[in-house]
């Protein structure tokens, strides 16, 4: 299969954080969810995959090319979202649209200004005057008015209302029904990620626990609700993590490894991700 | 690179009212005053516009954005230089006239209106790169002031006379080309050394 993406590898270390062994790859026609806490390494990776970021090690390629070397056409085949309007306080949609027509060959004005207008972005308004969610429609807009085949979406959907993340969600899923076109999307809002994700990556503390089908991941985990005693019997190489009361424990397990009388609920990505980080004991 | 350009001299439209105003009185007294400082003050704006167009970009992190931009750091660091010039050209002009006016040689202050805010943009812009808006208002700040305390110090401002006398021997025919070559040479070495600079950045 013919991948959008495929980190391989990578390596970046900080004083005080490092991205340790990142694998990631995305075949072209999918979304994937990034998920992980704040500073977990998911805004490093992504700046590695775009070469914002220069990896120590590893190996990062966007439609099978380094990204170092990626050339003016590849690079007009992607568009990003990422924390912020990247334009002067005081540029108008007329004046980003005046910038990003003389910098895109594939730029659609029309596309571009008729998706402000569905957003209701004021035309005449400065971007500073803009609220937050504005802001992220904007960005939007941007990302996807260049006919773009993979999109990296750094919190895109963060500060909007449910109602405009809807609206957001389904232009995403429009834009993967070309089976060119793929999603790598970060986001803390998981049931977001639940809605349209193909694949879920998760990321803690700098180094990739998993990456997933959706499905999958729902079908290989199960939540369980336990008294302190049931617990104790439960085989533990089953257990993922657990969360523990003064009476009860409730544990994300492998379900293929658990037998016995157990109330078992699926699991939602957020679920797994909590789950994830927290210990076993 | 013409979208780039076009980025910097948008940017400039919510405050040129403002530096219209300002130049405006500044060439005023100066036209009234016969300060023919104060007739060429559009080049003070002109030099310091690229520290002004950087503070937006860092603000708003722009040169990040710019990465996945279908063009390339040579292009990027080129349309600053781009801008800074067409904003010295346009003081420059503007000088010209008011000199005119005032009665000044024009020539004469038509070529620092030019030579002084380009020279500062060639060494103010890689540092800008390196270190960011902030810093570089410092260090550009000390690297003018201590070699020109230091020489003022050491020589009770002889250097300094004997340079000026020795300039206003040459003909001024000789002066201007001789000014535009190094400032040629100095616009070649800033911007190789921005290109490399932007590239070696993490954004």
């Amino acid at each position: 299969m013919e991948k959008a993406f495929e980190i391989v590898n990578l390596n970046k270390t900080y004083k005080d954080f490092a991205l340790k062994d990142v694998n990631l790859s995305l075949p072209k026609g999918y979304i994937m969810g990034f998920v992980g806490a704040n500073g977990a390494g998911k805004s490093t990776t992504m700046g590695c995959l775009l070469g914002m970021i220069k990896a120590d090690s590893g190996s990062v390629k966007i439609f099978g090319k380094e990204t170092a070397k990626l050339t003016a056409t590849d690079k007009e085949k992607i568009g990003v979202v990422m924390e912020g309007v990247p334009f002067a306080p005081m540029f108008t949609l007329k004046d980003i649209n005046t910038v990003l027509k003389n910098v895109y060959t594939s730029w659609d004005s029309k596309k571009f200004l008729s998706l402000c207008s569905r957003f209701n972005l004021p035309e005449k308004k400065q971007i500073k005057d803009y609220s937050t969610g504005m802001r992220a429609k904007l960005n939007i807009s941007i990302a996807i008015s260049h006919s773009p085949q993979l999109l990296v979406l750094d919190e895109a959907t963060s500060g909007l209302d449910p109602v405009v993340r809807d609206e957001i969600l389904d232009i995403l899923q429009d834009f993967v029904c070309d089976e060119n076109h793929s999603i790598l999307m970060s986001s803390h809002i998981t049931s977001d990620l639940e809605k349209i994700c193909d694949y879920i990556a998760f990321i803690n503390n700098g180094s990739i626990v998993f990456v997933e089908n959706k499905d999958t991941l729902q079908e290989k985990y199960a939540v369980v609700h336990l008294a302190k005693e049931q617990y104790a019997q439960l085989d533990k190489t089953a257990v993922v993590g657990a969360k523990f009361t003064d009476y009860n424990v409730s544990a994300l397990v492998l379900k293929d490894k658990i037998s016995g009388e157990y109330t078992a609920e699926k699991p939602s990505v957020e679920d797994i991700m909590l789950y994830c980080v927290k210990e076993v004991k | 690179m013409k979208g780039l350009v076009l980025k910097d001299l948008l940017a400039l439209k919510s405050i040129i009212k403002t530096i219209i105003l300002i130049i405006g009185i500044f060439m005023f007294s100066g036209i009234v005053s016969g300060n023919t400082f104060l007739v060429t003050y559009a080049a003070v704006y002109a030099a310091i516009m690229p520290l002004n167009l950087m503070a937006y970009d860092e603000s708003c992190r722009f040169n990040r954005f710019a990465q996945i931009l279908p063009i390339t750091n040579t292009q990027i660091v080129l349309a600053r230089y781009i801008s800074g010039f067409v904003i010295c050209i346009a003081a420059a002009a503007v000088s010209i006239v008011a000199l005119a006016i005032s009665g000044n040689n024009w020539a004469e202050g038509a070529m620092a209106g030019i030579a002084v805010p380009l020279v500062y943009q060639v060494f103010t812009v890689p540092v800008m790169y390196k270190w960011g808006v902030e810093k570089s208002r410092y260090i550009t700040m000390a690297a003018f002031l201590i070699p020109f305390v230091v020489i003022m110090t050491l020589s009770d401002g002889e250097i300094i006379q004997n340079a000026v006398t020795a300039l206003q021997n040459i003909s001024p025919l000789y002066f201007a080309a001789a000014t535009a070559a190094v400032i040629a040479v100095m616009y070649v070495c800033s911007i190789y050394l921005s290109v490399k600079i932007v590239k070696n950045k993490e954004w």
